[in-house]
């Protein structure tokens, strides 16, 4: 008679094996298209009413699809401003979102530039 | 016999481009990108060049112009340009399958079964423009010589949007006669003044060049030029000299490379190839980047890609410098979740700032180097010996660092907290 060596598994299989998983990582989950997005850090509460903060990081996404009522980067004269697209008739503005303090509204024009649209927010705070 | 169409997508100013990308201010002004040590101008914006700033320009001699011109002068600042590169390099991978990195701002890529080529060149420079800001030049061709001509013709005239294909021969035939030998791809100042001694004084005369003759005149080299012209591809870009801006050595792999030894035995060899390239040009390199990925399609797959660039300091062209750099360049960018398993695909060096070594700065900490062609031979030794020193190393190359000039470098906007653009 001759004998042959197969290994045979015959084991239970590993209980873990089905829970391996990734830690959750939330920037990944902001920043949906990583060769476009950005971070920028935030000074001024510009943007306060909408959940943007003094001291913020904020990821803008170049490939963003800028609509009404979107938070984004734009350019006017040299200078780079977080502000609110909003559309009144045929009329586009760049809209401050703070009801404390007095921010310039922008008018939209030929030479605005919107760099990126605003994909989330970064905030940590004081631990000790 | 049908031709595989080959893009060469390109960024003039590339690194005008990276600076004015978060500073709005520059977008008018005249810019100049300095090399490394704060030497002399290595990218210049449009309007520099229209001043009159030459490529290379020391900075000391400009000084002048600079200040009555209100000039923005920049060090060079390759953490950022390398991350923006990698960034217009991952638009491109949603264009074709088939990337071939060439320098920091420049890559070949296969337009095989494109029907329009040149709506779809135009598409892909409007999506590299939206969302990585930064504006590309496209010129297709079935060489790579043809291409970058046609990338070249592209660029200095504007009625073509940025997009030229030269497939056409009629075209081809129309444009070559306009465009002067000394601008072809790999033909040098030597080459060159030989050329127009014998009456060759435009592409389209290159390209109707007798074969035997060329090979006299410029060796295989030339020879495979005069081809290429012809619209036959084969040169492979390890042979043509290198530019002064940069050059890169890449490679595919067939099998997925999985551990840092496996990636870190081919990042090693690219770098070896990179150093011979530089010393059979006689030059020396500023800055060294390393970079490799997974393959993009296969999304099933996990996906990481990786990129660092380390300072040579001092320039060099020495094997064992060019390694080491390599080494703690591949070790930064090593995944810190490697246990995931990651297949890479794709490994390769970049060199970039590269001077005739004649012209180098030398620096107080220059040491005398051991012979060259004692290490390339003990390349393996080499390796052993990193595994040892590495700390050692590594911390002699930090200390160093900041004895470098860079006193106009702007912020490394994407890859440090401290640094990121600040939008008030």
């Amino acid at each position: 008679m001759r004998l042959v060596s197969i290994p045979v598994s015959a084991g239970f299989p590993s209980p873990a094996a089905d829970d391996l998983e990734d830690e959750i990582d939330p920037i990944a989950w902001i920043v949906r298209h990583p060769a476009s997005t950005f971070w920028w850090r935030v000074e001024g509460d510009c943007l306060l009413d909408a959940g943007i903060l003094d001291g913020d990081l904020i990821a803008v996404d170049r490939a963003g699809v800028g609509r009404n009522g979107r938070a984004v980067l734009a350019v006017v004269e040299g200078a780079v401003t977080a502000k609110i697209l909003r559309r009144e008739g045929n009329r586009i503005w760049l809209a401050p979102a703070n009801s404390r303090e007095d921010y310039p509204l922008i008018p939209f024009t030929e030479e605005t530039e919107v760099w990126g649209v605003i994909a989330g927010v970064a905030r940590r705070y004081e631990l000790e | 016999m049908t031709r595989k169409p080959i893009a060469i997508s390109d960024s003039a100013n590339f690194y005008v481009s990276c600076e004015r990308l978060f500073d709005p201010t520059l977008k008018d002004a005249p810019v100049i990108v300095l090399s490394n040590n704060d030497g002399c101008a290595v990218a210049r914006s449009d309007s520099a060049k229209a001043l009159g700033v030459k490529m290379a320009a020391p900075l000391h001699l400009i000084r002048d112009k600079v200040e009555a011109h209100g000039i923005r002068v920049f060090s060079s600042n390759y953490t950022l340009y390398g991350d923006v590169s990698a960034r217009v390099v991952s638009v491109y991978e949603d264009f074709t399958p088939s990337v071939e990195i060439y320098s920091i701002d420049e890559a070949f890529l296969c337009f095989q079964g494109v029907e329009d080529r040149t709506a779809y060149a135009r598409e892909m420079r409007s999506a590299v423009l939206r969302r990585v800001g930064i504006p590309v030049r496209v010129g297709i061709a079935s060489s790579k010589t043809l291409a970058k001509c046609a990338n070249e013709i592209a660029k200095k005239n504007p009625i073509f949007g940025g997009v030229l294909d030269m497939m056409d021969e009629t075209l081809a035939n129309w444009l070559l006669p306009m465009v002067p030998v000394g601008d072809i791809w790999g033909i040098g100042r030597q080459t060159e003044k030989k050329l127009r001694e014998l009456g060759i004084a435009t592409a389209a005369e290159l390209r109707d060049m007798p074969l035997r003759q060329a090979r006299k005149v410029g060796t295989v080299v030339l020879e495979r030029t005069v081809l290429e012209l012809q619209g036959e591809p084969c040169l492979s870009f390890d042979e043509v000299e290198p530019q002064r801006k940069g050059m890169a050595v890449t490679r595919s792999s067939g099998t997925p490379m999985t551990g840092f030894d496996t990636l870190f035995e081919a990042i090693s060899a690219h770098a070896t190839r990179a150093a011979e390239k530089l010393r059979q040009h006689g030059l020396v390199a500023g800055t060294l980047t390393v970079f490799f990925h997974t393959n993009r399609h296969r999304a099933d797959r996990p996906q990481y890609a990786g990129s660092r660039s380390a300072r040579l300091m001092p320039m060099s062209s020495d094997t064992f410098d060019l390694v080491h750099a390599a080494r703690r360049c591949a070790e930064a960018a090593w995944p810190k979740d490697a246990s995931k398993g990651y297949g890479f695909t794709k490994a390769g060096v970049m060199l970039d700032d590269l001077l005739p070594i004649e012209d180098r700065p030398i620096t107080l900490f220059d040491a005398p180097q051991p012979k060259s062609a004692a290490l390339m031979g003990a390349l393996d030794a080499v390796n052993d010996r990193f595994g040892r020193k590495t700390m050692v190393l590594a911390s002699e190359g930090t200390e160093r660092a900041w004895k470098l000039r860079a006193d106009h470098r702007s912020p490394r906007y994407t890859t440090r907290l401290s640094d990121l653009p600040v939008v008030r």
